[in-house]
């Protein structure tokens, strides 16, 4: 009997263990492979923001970003639209601190925008920083604009 | 019984209850999906179950600049009417999910306000009588699902005003702030 009770609480354990290693990292490891399938790797992609999380009021161009040999400087001619913003997402899905720039803090030159991603974001004017994820996922999401929106450039430039 | 023999029987029958336990935790959420009857924020690091299975479904990409909420409803109930007041915000927001089957959008540009400033939305098949009337246009067949809620750059007027949401006469959802 006390054996039984003993294996009955040992199973307990071991099945909450299994369902919380389940929870919190196979099935946000599927939802990146997911996203990671969906952005190629060194140029953006537009997506339409059916998949869970978007609106078909915004526009979305995601990028599969890797600093960790590089800095990447995006630039785009600046869409006509009322917001728009770049933000860093490492491999949990949650915002890089520091990564992130909106239509009111970006560096623009003329009619275009300019954003360095990069280890080091002190070294240059309209730097945002991805120390803490080096490489991850970049989502250009601009809302309601009112023409279309041109597809953002990527290169490559020395740390 | 030995050690090792302990640990293969309790390691077999967890085997068996991995399944039971996540069955019963999908039927009860399932269950108690219209009982919920608050707005659910997105938090970015909130442990809670039921935000960890938000944030895969709905919430995936948080960032700064917005904020989001959903409302757990069975559309085949009947039609659905939010009342509330305009946040403050740059843009705002309601669509509603099927899983992760995104539906069409009203924004704060196309939604007129009542004389007491105050805006109500109709969630439905078919569209109102009042032409005029803000309506959110539902596709057959949703079932359950969520009302979301979104604001772009807030404009530091918080708490943000979250709408009641009424169906078949009764209120489902409670108006709060967040």
């Amino acid at each position: 009997m006390v054996d039984m009770l003993v294996v009955f609480l040992l199973a307990s354990a071991i099945a909450c263990v299994i369902i919380g290693v389940s929870v919190y990292v196979v099935v946000p490891a599927i939802v990146r492979w997911q996203y990671g399938v969906q952005a190629p790797s060194a140029e953006f992609k537009a997506v339409d923001g059916s998949e869970g999380a978007g609106s078909s009021d915004l526009r979305y161009f995601i990028l599969s970003y890797d600093c960790r040999q590089q800095d990447l400087k995006i630039s785009a001619e600046l869409p006509d639209a009322p917001h728009w913003q770049i933000g860093l997402f490492d491999g949990s899905m949650r915002l890089v601190d520091g990564g992130y720039v909106n239509h009111l803090t970006a560096m623009t030159r003329g009619n275009r925008f300019e954003v360095v991603v990069s280890k080091t974001p002190g070294s240059g004017e309209g730097s945002i920083s991805c120390a803490s994820s080096p490489n991850g996922l970049l989502i250009y999401r601009v809302l309601c604009p009112r023409s279309a929106v041109p597809l953002p450039t990527v290169e490559k430039v020395p740390a | 019984m030995t050690a090792s023999s302990l640990l293969l029987y309790s390691a077999l029958l967890s085997l068996l209850l991995v399944p039971i336990i996540v069955a019963w935790v999908a039927v009860f959420f399932w269950l108690r999906w219209e009982k919920i009857g608050r707005w659910q924020e997105a938090k970015r690091h909130e442990f809670r179950l039921r935000m960890q299975i938000a944030r895969w479904i709905w919430f995936r990409y948080i960032h700064l600049d917005c904020q989001y909420w959903i409302a757990f409803v069975n559309f085949d109930k009947g039609p659905l009417k939010l009342v509330g007041q305009p946040p403050d915000a740059l843009y705002w927001s309601f669509t509603y999910n099927k899983f992760t089957e995104v539906g069409p959008v009203i924004n704060s540009n196309d939604i007129k306000l009542r004389p007491d400033g105050k805006y109500e939305i109709l969630i439905s098949t078919d569209g109102p009588e009042d032409a005029e009337a803000n309506w959110l246009r539902l596709r057959e067949g949703v079932g359950r699902g969520v009302i979301y809620f979104r604001t772009y750059e807030p404009r530091g007027n918080f708490p943000s005003q979250l709408p009641s949401v009424f169906q078949n006469g009764k209120q489902i959802i409670a108006e709060g702030s967040s």
